[in-house]
């Protein structure tokens, strides 16, 4: 006779004031106690009658109970009081407490965060970059109407060339677009100090200037028309130099600074971290009226304006074809040019605006992939946790308690993901630092920006906001996957295996195509970006880097043609002579530092948009520049040095020159004109190799070398090959040069290698920080379909057990944990290999040199994504083969 | 029945003895979390019997240690078993065990100061 103990306490105990969930526990958990008491006394030997008794004696007294129990007068919602409190804020901190232990028994918690961390880490690195590279603060006031202008002539390769004075004047008298227009120019000025020379970096400035592009002066003041009247005699300096030279005296204006043997007062200090193509310690004014009587072949300045409030840029666009046009009938030798209005705040952006856009739309896709994870990983701990929702759920927490718990959780993985996160991206920019240029060239131009440091320090609120957002994004959707999962079994308080987990679901289906989709696309679009580098790698700039140093020397303005004719080739034998030294040479410009010179050439008998002279880049190097470089004589002889100015006229030119006037002639021995005055008629001697000079992606430019003993720059640049074995001698090298007049400088000595190293760092960094990314969308992907995969082969143990027991193979076990996930993973194969088709058209549009995607690549990611998918799916599936029928069973 | 069999004291450790029966619950669940009727038998059986909880003392009792925030039950349930309510200590409940201990300790020191009691060693 079984007494059914849960009829026989609820018949006794009535607790009208309880609600009928609660009081329905307590009959159970008092029913159980009464049926173990009426157990033990069975097992102990006595009878049902005395079992039965023993039970009862329990509880003597069922109206004290009532009452007791009654005098807890509260319903049950505050007899579970550690789950549910009064008040909405009472018992937060049990369930931050509650929260913080879940989470660490949560066995998926490190995939989680690695997740959280990765996504939002690359989500904010590559939000920091756009920022700084292309959003930065300018300095300048509403940089927006700040543009500049180019001249451009597309038949010479000349999209943003500098513009001549009076061309320059021309446009400032003439165009009425604008509020002002100024010309500047940058260059070297020799600061003497002690008998030693220093040079500064200085811009040479309109007067206009400073009020075109928005910039005051941080002390004193900055130019005025007024001040043209003594241009020779005045300088506004840097922070850096008023910081160095005049220890940030505060009365500085008025001092004066000896710059170029004359003395320069001092107007005002510029802003710190003023720069435009590079920061100049010095600026200097210069005078209308020399712009006035300079050449109008003399292409020297570049040109800022600022654009009058009610004109836009396609105004100012018109306005300048209109000049330009009347320029070219008034100067025929002008013919074939135009001006090209650009903004101001895109131009200095252009070399970094593709990377870094390419670097936020791959992080966005790595973001994606996270964000699939972390539902799916979500919704798994809603499955896992079902059975203890439904038990919190039928003590009587309400809704309301176990969302917040969920919120709770959910706010914590933010906070902790968000703060690796934001450590990852601060390693991750530091990082980038080293691995990106200071500098960028702006194609088309010889102009070079200066990269602002990458940091996370001073983002802008849109950074904040969209980091802001991807982690409530990811959190919101977790918490949606969470509770969706949930919502199939929270009633039924017999939650076991949940039958949603078995289940390969869309969801889960879109999820793991998604994420092989993603991987393949990133992984297409690294490896085209790998071909890209390694072809750069691979191409010859033209001569032997080798450990060949450069550096600038000179700084002779102050001496006449043959002054500074006699002091470089002294400086060469000096230099040759040195010990370590195999041979030295001379170049008015290093190559690949973009920079570009044009000079006028006639060619007998061609005419060229029906006129005898076009332009050409052309070099002044000395007869030791070739060997030194390593440069090829392809015909003819190199110059000697005994072509200098008294000997008669000579030149040498490269292939493509050869290629573009002589098609299939030798031009050895063809008489030119340079329009350069000291070399007129010359003879070409020789035909030499081609050297890229702009950079490695852009084929060798049409090029004429000169000897520069007829007209020497007051700057140039100084090779140096070191004998095969020896030490690059610099310090003796220095010596050298100084033993010739050690008042004369050297200037940024660098190695040819790292000059071409740099000619492609853009290019290498954005190869690292989406092959970087796409590494990672890779590891993410693989454990995202691990994750499925295992969820996927621990539901359907049961199942694959029956199978078993009905004498199912491996085969077919494999293929009924594999098999639809591989599928999937096909199928986000081929959408990926489209991604990488589009995106790989889009980059060859924009970037040159870009490769096309080849079946060879192709098949290389997809075999990557192969390996990945198959290694993710080894675990699970050995579990399932492992399977022991009756241990799934009975655990089910 | 709930029986407490210890000396006599006067009234004014009257007060301490009323705490005692959430004392022992308390102490007991400074461990593993332990259901209902675990709790009565170890009482029963670390007091070699002298002390025993009925269902009628003990459920009481600790529903209001639970209202109170000082303990927190859940159920759970194991293959081929009837579920049960296990018990733990919250926070709360560890700081109120360790405030009574620390009466206790005070109080059993100063009868065996006062009438050379020694306390008893725990078994």
């Amino acid at each position: 006779m079984a007494v059914n103990w849960t009829e026989y306490v609820r018949a006794r105990l009535s607790l009208p004031g309880i609600a009928p969930e609660r009081e329905a526990a307590i009959v159970e958990e008092l029913a159980a106690q009464l049926e173990a008491t009426c157990e033990r006394a069975r097992a102990a030997g006595r009878s049902d009658a005395e079992a039965t008794a023993a039970a009862a004696a329990e509880v003597p007294d069922w109206a004290a109970l009532t009452a007791s129990l009654g005098g807890l007068t509260a319903p049950a919602r505050t007899i579970a009081a550690a789950d549910d409190p009064p008040s909405r804020l009472a018992g937060l901190g049990d369930d931050l407490r509650h929260a913080v232990r879940a989470l660490a028994a949560w066995r998926a918690l490190p995939a989680a965060l690695v997740m959280l961390t990765l996504a939002i880490g690359a989500i904010l690195a590559a939000a920091a970059v756009v920022d700084v590279w292309i959003f930065r603060d300018t300095g300048l006031a509403r940089a927006d109407r700040v543009v500049f202008v180019w001249p451009t002539n597309h038949a010479v390769g000349q999209p943003r060339d500098v513009v001549s004075g009076p061309t320059f004047l021309d446009w400032q008298r003439r165009t009425t677009s604008f509020t002002g227009l100024a010309a500047f120019a940058d260059g070297g000025l020799t600061v003497r100090r002690d008998g030693a020379a220093d040079v500064f970096y200085s811009l040479a400035v309109t007067p206009e200037f400073f009020a075109v592009a928005g910039v005051n002066a941080a002390v004193g003041r900055t130019f005025v028309a007024d001040d043209v009247g003594r241009a020779d005699a005045i300088v506004i300096i840097s922070h850096g130099v008023w910081q160095r030279e005049f220890a940030g005296d505060p009365a500085v204006v008025g001092r004066t600074l000896s710059a170029l043997g004359q003395p320069h007062e001092v107007l005002g200090v510029l802003p710190e971290g003023f720069a435009l193509f590079g920061a100049p310690d010095v600026v200097t004014l210069l005078d209308p009226r020399r712009l006035e009587r300079e050449s109008r072949s003399f292409y020297n300045y570049w040109t800022i304006g600022r654009l009058r409030d009610d004109r836009s840029r396609a105004d100012a666009q018109r306005d300048l074809d209109a000049v330009m046009a009347a320029l070219v009938t008034e100067h025929p030798g002008m013919r074939g040019w135009t001006a090209t209005v650009t903004g101001y705040r895109q131009t200095m952006a252009e070399p970094v605006r593709l990377p870094a856009f390419v670097l936020l739309a791959v992080a966005m896709l790595v973001l994606a992939v996270g964000l699939g994870n972390t539902v799916h990983l979500l919704a798994c701990r809603a499955l896992d946790g079902r059975r203890d929702q439904a038990i919190r759920a039928a003590l009587g927490a309400s809704p309301a308690r176990l969302r917040r718990l969920r919120v709770i959780e959910g706010a914590l993985l933010a906070a902790f993901g968000g703060g690796l996160g934001l450590a990852l991206a601060a390693a991750t920019l530091r990082l980038a630092n080293t691995l990106v240029p200071t500098t960028a060239a702006i194609a088309g131009s010889a102009a070079t920006v200066a990269l602002p440091r990458l940091t996370l320090a001073g983002s802008s609120a849109w950074v904040v906001s969209l980091t802001l957002a991807a982690t409530a994004l990811l959190l919101g959707a977790g918490l949606a996957g969470r509770r969706q999962a949930e919502s199939v079994a929270v009633t039924p308080l017999r939650a076991t295996s949940p039958a949603g987990s078995a289940r390969f679901t869309v969801g889960r289906r879109l999820l793991l195509g998604g994420q092989t989709a993603a991987a393949t696309t990133l992984l297409s679009v690294a490896a085209l970006l790998l071909v890209l580098v390694w072809r750069l790698m691979a191409t010859s700039p033209g001569f032997d880097p080798g450990r060949v140093i450069a550096m600038q020397i000179g700084l002779v303005g102050d001496l006449d043609a043959g002054g500074r004719a006699r002091y470089y080739r002294d400086v060469v034998q000096a230099v040759a002579a040195t010990p370590g030294v195999l041979s030295a040479g001379l170049n008015d410009y290093l190559p690949l530092t973009n920079e570009d010179d044009y000079e006028g050439i006639e060619i007998p008998g061609q005419r060229h948009d029906g006129r005898p002279v076009t332009r050409e880049e052309w070099r002044r190097v000395s007869a030791g520049y070739f060997p030194t470089m390593g440069i090829p004589l392809v015909r003819g002889r190199l110059l000697a040095d005994s072509d200098d100015e008294r000997a008669v006229s000579v030149a040498v030119v490269n292939e493509a020159f050869a290629r573009k006037y002589w098609p299939g002639h030798d031009p050895v021995g063809t008489r030119i004109r340079i329009t350069s005055r000291p070399y007129d008629w010359s003879e070409v001697v020789g035909v030499v190799g081609d050297v890229r000079e702009v950079s490695l992606d852009q084929p060798a430019k049409p090029m004429l070398f000169v000897p520069y003993q007829r007209a020497p720059r007051p700057v140039m640049g100084l090779f140096v090959r070191p004998r095969p074995g020896a030490e690059a001698p610099l310090a003796a090298i220095r010596r050298a040069v100084w033993s010739v007049d050690p008042t004369r400088p050297v200037v940024d000595p660098v190695a040819m290698r790292r000059l071409v190293d740099d000619s492609f760092a853009v290019q290498r960094a954005t190869l690292w920080g989406a092959g970087t990314l796409a590494v990672l969308t890779w590891l993410l992907m693989l454990g995202g379909i691990y994750a499925i995969v295992a969820v996927i082969a621990a539901a359907r143990a049961p199942e694959i057990a029956v199978r078993r027991a009905l004498g199912a193979g491996d085969g077919q076990v494999l293929m009924a944990v594999m098999g639809a996930p591989c599928l999937a993973a096909a199928a986000g194969g081929l959408v990926g290999v489209g991604g990488a088709a589009v995106a790989a058209r889009l980059l060859a549009a924009l970037v040159p040199g870009m490769p096309d995607l080849d079946p060879l690549t192709t098949g290389a990611v997809a075999a990557l994504v192969g390996v990945a998918v198959a290694a993710a799916c080894v675990m699970p599936a050995r579990r399932a083969l492992a399977v022991d029928p009756l241990v799934a069973l009975r655990a089910e | 029945m709930f029986h407490i069999y210890m000396a006599k004291t006067d009234a004014s450790t009257r007060s301490l003895q009323k705490g005692s029966a959430a004392f022992l619950v308390l102490s007991l669940l400074d461990g593993p979390d332990r259901h209902g009727y675990e709790l009565a038998q170890l009482i029963e059986r670390r007091s070699d019997g002298r002390l025993a909880f009925k269902a009628a003392t003990l459920y009481p009792l600790l529903y209001k240690l639970e209202q109170q925030g000082w303990v927190a039950g859940r159920w759970v349930e194991r293959a081929g078993e009837r579920r049960k309510r296990y018990y733990r200590l919250t926070a709360s409940g560890r700081r109120v065990l360790g405030e009574r201990r620390r009466i206790w300790r005070d109080f059993l020191d100063a009868l065996d100061r006062v009438t050379g009691l020694r306390p008893a060693t725990s078994k």
